[in-house]
């Protein structure tokens, strides 16, 4: 699905996937990017990536998604990898009590090491395992709204919710950058605003087009 | 319980890929195995390489047809193996043949800590994985000897547990690579009395009691090793930088005339039969080897095994920065990555896991500072599918308190260095890329 030759996008967004260790992260960046769900999954070690071109509002996005490993030693390896990230999906285990009250940690990590504006979306992950809840969803939302985060439950095994959590921040990210580059516009700015940085360069990167995917 | 109709595929395809390097095996023991497997040799349904590591169906064509160009490779790569180690062997005159001494060693051994291990071992284990009868764990020992395997059945966890003495052919090799160990372990001696006085004695006693005088030395290394997290970092660079760079020098080409020869054959490959063998010997593994002391840190899970059951659903993140205080805080991880290293493995069944599990806690337990290091389960686990246990763990232990020190400690110092200065390299060498990392 969505399978383009590459530069045929209009954006690139880059989005970090954290989490504690064994909440399902990787097999969320594989059933978005390749439909496949692995019970037998490997222990991610360091970073990984892998990419999803789809449509937002008409537009085409490359979502370059960016999964990390979960244990906590590795922040500091991981944690270089926010920069220049537009959004971030904060993944926990709805069975594992332990992986949602360190959530907070997560969104520390995030303020520290991130762009500011970046777009957050929490995911309680493993909504399948019904009977091991050990957090009820009122409580994700309870917490989603208090810190400002989008929220959803997901189940990477059954798909549930995931492509949704994607285009959810996806399209959030978007609407954030038509309306900077609006105002850019309408401000009729000489040069480009150092604080759309981040965005700017995540396209820049994609060695596409130049500056301005925003600004113009 | 998964996957246990691939089993015998692709241990017999290990074992046939040995048989096809035949040519370099200088021990006899070793000739029955082959025969044996040889037969089995061309019906086999390539799916997975001859490690055991499932090919991807996108490359299984290409794998199937390359099939035989690896194998010409291989057999080439012995040849040249082969003929080298005899000129070793020519010049040092080691007997080749004479292995019956250690086969006695292993049983000993055997005989000695299969017992008190299963005690400390089988306590985290859950029911059903004690009793899977599968043979599969064959692939963890690829050395032992054919009488070993007669017994297998009556003594599975003797066998499990076994250490193994590398080819005496290769000795010369390891005695040459050992030098750097125990220069290494001198040097911080010289350097850092004072600092062991303040470590931990867990350990210590157990292994000063064992210890022979010639292992001194690489016993005081590696407790100042783990004596004093907070200054890992600082004390590792002091340590190790000059003693890896001494090496060269240290193997004057006047009593090693061979190494560049040796140096070539690496760069050209090791043959897979000898591969765990050699790795072993460059690692110095039998230099390392402290007696019983591998087994000794499995059996203090009994002391403190009330924490560790605690602990073990509890997740990681409870460890915080507190490292060392909280007793075995890498359990959950270690449980976590399990049954996520090598999925669908043949090798990594229960009793492989179980193995795995064992290697990791006792590295973890040795060096607390390091604890359990996500990707060390890789490494761990690749030496599994090499040599048998004991002898896996030291070369783990080799290999992260050597080679990665500094990579794998709370802080992953190292890491993050190697990844600032390979940034450094990309900016310098290939500037256009280096761009994009701005």
């Amino acid at each position: 699905m969505g399978h383009r030759v590459d530069h045929e996008y209009d954006y690139l967004f880059k989005i970090v996937l954290i989490g504690d260790s064994g909440v399902g992260k990787s097999n969320i960046l594989s059933m978005f990017t390749r439909n496949e769900f692995c019970l037998e999954s490997k222990s991610t070690i360091g970073v990984e990536f892998a990419t999803r071109t789809l449509q937002v509002d008409g537009k085409t996005v490359k979502a370059q998604i960016w999964d990390t490993a979960g244990q906590e030693r590795y922040r500091a390896i991981t944690s270089a990898y926010y920069r220049g990230a537009v959004g971030a999906l904060l993944v926990y285990d709805i069975t594992k009590r332990q992986t949602f009250d360190n959530v907070q940690r997560w969104l520390r990590e995030l303020r520290d090491h991130a762009d500011s504006n970046i777009v957050i979306m929490m995911a309680g992950n493993k909504s399948d395992l019904k009977h091991l809840r050990a957090v009820q969803e009122e409580d994700g939302h309870a917490l989603a709204e208090k810190e400002g985060l989008s929220f959803l439950e997901t189940s990477a095994l059954e798909g549930t919710n995931i492509e949704k959590a994607f285009q959810t921040i996806l399209t959030e990210i978007y609407h954030i950058i038509s309306k900077k580059a609006l105002a850019a516009q309408e401000a009729a700015a000489t040069s480009t605003v150092p604080g759309q940085g981040t965005t700017i360069n995540v396209a820049d990167a994609s060695g596409n087009t130049s500056k301005g995917c925003c600004s113009t | 319980m998964e996957k246990k109709g691939l089993e015998n595929g692709p241990i017999k395809l290990i074992q046939q890929m040995k048989s096809q390097t035949k040519s370099i095996n200088p021990l006899t023991a070793f000739e029955d195995k082959r025969s044996v497997c040889a037969v089995l040799l061309m019906d086999i349904d390539v799916d997975r390489d001859a490690y055991g590591f499932a090919v991807r169906p996108q490359h299984l064509q290409r794998y199937r047809e390359y099939a035989n160009i690896y194998q010409e490779e291989e057999e080439e790569r012995s040849d040249r193996w082969k003929t080298f180690l005899e000129q070793q062997a020519d010049y040092s005159q080691l007997p080749i043949n004479g292995t019956s001494s250690e086969k006695d060693n292993k049983e000993l051994h055997a005989e000695a800590t299969g017992q008190e291990i299963n005690n400390g071992l089988e306590k985290g284990v859950e029911g059903d994985d004690i009793s899977g009868e599968k043979p599969s764990s064959d692939i963890l020992l690829e050395n032992v000897t054919r009488e070993e395997k007669q017994s297998a059945t009556s003594t599975k966890t003797h066998r499990i547990q076994i250490w193994t003495e590398i080819r005496p052919s290769l000795h010369v090799i390891e005695d040459m690579m050992s030098l750097r160990i125990m220069r290494k372990g001198n040097q911080s001696k010289d350097q850092q009395d004072t600092k062991k006085e303040r470590m931990v004695p867990s350990f210590e006693d157990a292994k000063s009691a064992k210890g022979a005088s010639e292992e001194d030395s690489e016993d005081e290394f590696y407790d100042v090793e783990r004596s004093d997290p907070n200054q890992d970092a600082s004390s590792s660079d002091s340590a190790s930088a000059p003693a890896t760079g001494a090496a060269d020098a240290l193997s004057p080409e006047s009593s090693f005339p061979w190494k560049e020869e040796l140096e070539v054959l690496v760069r050209g490959g090791v043959p897979m039969a000898l591969r765990g063998e050699l790795w072993q010997a460059f690692v110095g593994v039998r230099t390392r080897r402290v007696e019983k002391y591998y087994q000794d840190l499995l059996a203090s899970e009994t002391n403190s095994g009330n924490h560790v059951d605690q602990q073990s659903d509890s997740n990681t993140k409870g460890s915080t920065a507190d490292s060392v205080c909280v007793p075995e805080k890498w359990k959950g991880q270690i449980e976590k990555d399990l049954p996520r290293t090598f999925p669908g493995h043949p090798a990594l069944d229960n009793d492989g896991r179980d193995a795995l599990r064992r290697l990791l806690t006792a590295y973890a337990r040795h060096n607390p500072a390091v604890g359990y290091c996500q990707a060390m389960n890789f490494f761990a686990a690749l030496l599994l599918l090499l040599m048998p246990e004991e002898n896996a763990f030291w070369a783990l232990m080799g290999i992260i308190d050597d080679y990665f020190d500094g990579y794998y400690s709370e802080e992953m110092i190292e890491s993050q260095v190697d990844q600032l200065v390979f940034e450094d390299l990309v900016r310098e060498r290939f500037p256009k890329l280096g761009l994009l990392c701005s």
